[in-house]
């Protein structure tokens, strides 16, 4: 995952498609803060900051929206769009989840405490993520 | 979006689908037989197909047998926000139901989310609840064991990971069913398609990952959680002195056999817990009995 910078006019010619939203970035407010803190984020974004891309690991780039909302603390939630050239189809889903499944290793690892990325893995792994590690066994 | 059911699904679920709005939301629900009614409630990530095989044992021995699809869930209205799924909305969408259909001196089933939601309606109509089934849920502000744990149950429906699990990889449909089941065997393809073919796209399954996020979280998040609520109803149980049956899995890892006991500490109208071989979803594992036992037990009042 590499953070990437992108002039607008160079959007053009792109679709954005959702491809993941989060409502509750306080859900537990750790999530919430580690945003704010890694990427600089502040209130007065909403009024003007330009938004972030990344480049996800099979090439494809990601805008990242942080979301703002009255009576919340910032940033509320967030958007993950996926930019798709004019009007190509979505890629297979399993592509985009493994740049998610590195967006999330990135987020957990700096989440850090009690959400250490042994967990998220083991999760990923339970649930049959396909691209997730296999917990390590004690020897 | 409603899609055809397919032939396998339809073939484990023959009943009729029958529609009705309740707080300007579309709510589907079953209406099966004739005879004092037994409500059947669900939680997530379920739908009504959860009590399929206890529907013909119930119209059988004389029961009407309504069974609503909670908002967000089911072949339900499935809206795209999170301002429908508090417990206050669920539990007042039933009062509606029941309203609208007069139903009169109702037997309520709760299994999961269904324990808070129901419970919230028994402590506010209690003149219209002759008795209740409880299985496999809670009702009070203590976190369980399992809701405690970062792995798997914390990190699941985390920030940003929920929606990636639950939405997008649909964890609780592909693999949580089959891990909360002692019976495996059961869980075939054709019983996982019932699970899947009303959820199919990330924004239907929103409420998969809304539920998990209305659990207490002890003293953390109380106000975005449904800590408030279940304290109210945690706190009126020893005045619910209706005939209570509490049928619970003896391996249940989600809530434990000891919360089965806990309930019959708190409700004066408890009869003794029986165990049965079962995990969370013990409808899937235990259905012919459970119905049994709810017969016996109607019978006997």
């Amino acid at each position: 995952m590499q953070w990437i910078k992108i002039e607008h006019k160079q959007l053009a010619g792109y679709r954005r498609e959702l491809v993941l939203t989060e409502t509750r970035l306080d859900h537990y407010d750790e999530f919430r803060q580690f945003f704010r803190r890694e990427l600089n984020l502040s209130p007065q974004d909403v009024d003007g900051r330009e938004n972030l891309f990344f480049r996800g690991e099979s090439g494809r780039i990601y805008e990242l929206i942080f979301v703002g909302k009255t009576g919340r603390l910032y940033p509320a939630g967030l958007e993950i769009l996926l930019l798709v050239e004019d009007i190509d189809p979505l890629p297979p889903e399993d592509e985009i989840d493994r740049d998610l499944w590195e967006f999330l290793r990135w987020m957990i690892g700096g989440v850090g405490g009690e959400w250490t990325l042994s967990a998220l893995e083991s999760t990923g792994y339970l649930y049959r993520v396909p691209f997730a590690q296999p917990p390590r066994k004690s020897k | 979006m409603v899609t055809e059911m397919p032939s396998n699904v339809r073939e484990q679920y023959p009943f009729k689908a029958h529609y009705t709005k309740v707080n300007g939301r579309i709510m589907h629900y079953l209406d099966e037989g004739a005879g004092e009614p037994i409500l059947l409630l669900h939680g997530n990530p379920t739908w009504t197909f959860l009590y399929r095989k206890f529907i013909p044992v119930l119209v059988d021995a004389g029961y009407r047998v309504v069974s609503p699809d909670l908002i967000g869930l089911g072949m339900s209205e499935k809206p795209c926000n999170d301002y429908f799924n508090s417990l206050l909305h669920h539990t007042s969408n039933l009062d509606q139901l029941i309203k609208q259909l007069d139903l009169k001196g109702v037997t309520l089933v709760m299994q999961d989310w269904a324990g808070p939601i129901g419970l919230g309606y028994a402590i506010r109509r209690r003149e219209n609840v002759k008795a209740q089934l409880i299985m496999s849920t809670w009702a009070w502000t203590e976190v369980s064991p399992f809701h405690s744990s970062i792995f798997p149950w914390r990190m699941m429906h985390a920030p940003v990971v929920g929606p990636f699990l639950l939405q997008r990889r649909n964890a609780l449909t592909e693999r949580g069913l089959w891990l909360s089941v002692v019976n495996r065997d059961r869980m075939t393809e054709d019983v996982i398609d019932g699970y899947r073919f009303h959820m199919q796209s990330y924004d239907e399954r929103g409420s998969f990952l809304r539920f998990p996020r209305m659990i207490p979280l002890g003293e953390k998040n109380k106000e975005n959680t449904g800590y408030h609520i279940i304290k109210q109803i945690e706190e009126k149980l020893p005045e619910l002195d209706i005939p209570t049956l509490l049928i619970w899995g003896e391996p249940d890892d989600v809530f434990p056999k000891e919360w089965a006991e806990r309930f019959y500490e708190i409700l004066p109208r408890a009869e003794k817990p029986i165990y049965v071989q079962a995990k969370h979803f013990i409808q899937e594992d235990e259905p012919e009995f459970i119905s049994r036992e709810l017969i016996r037990f109607l019978k006997g009042l």
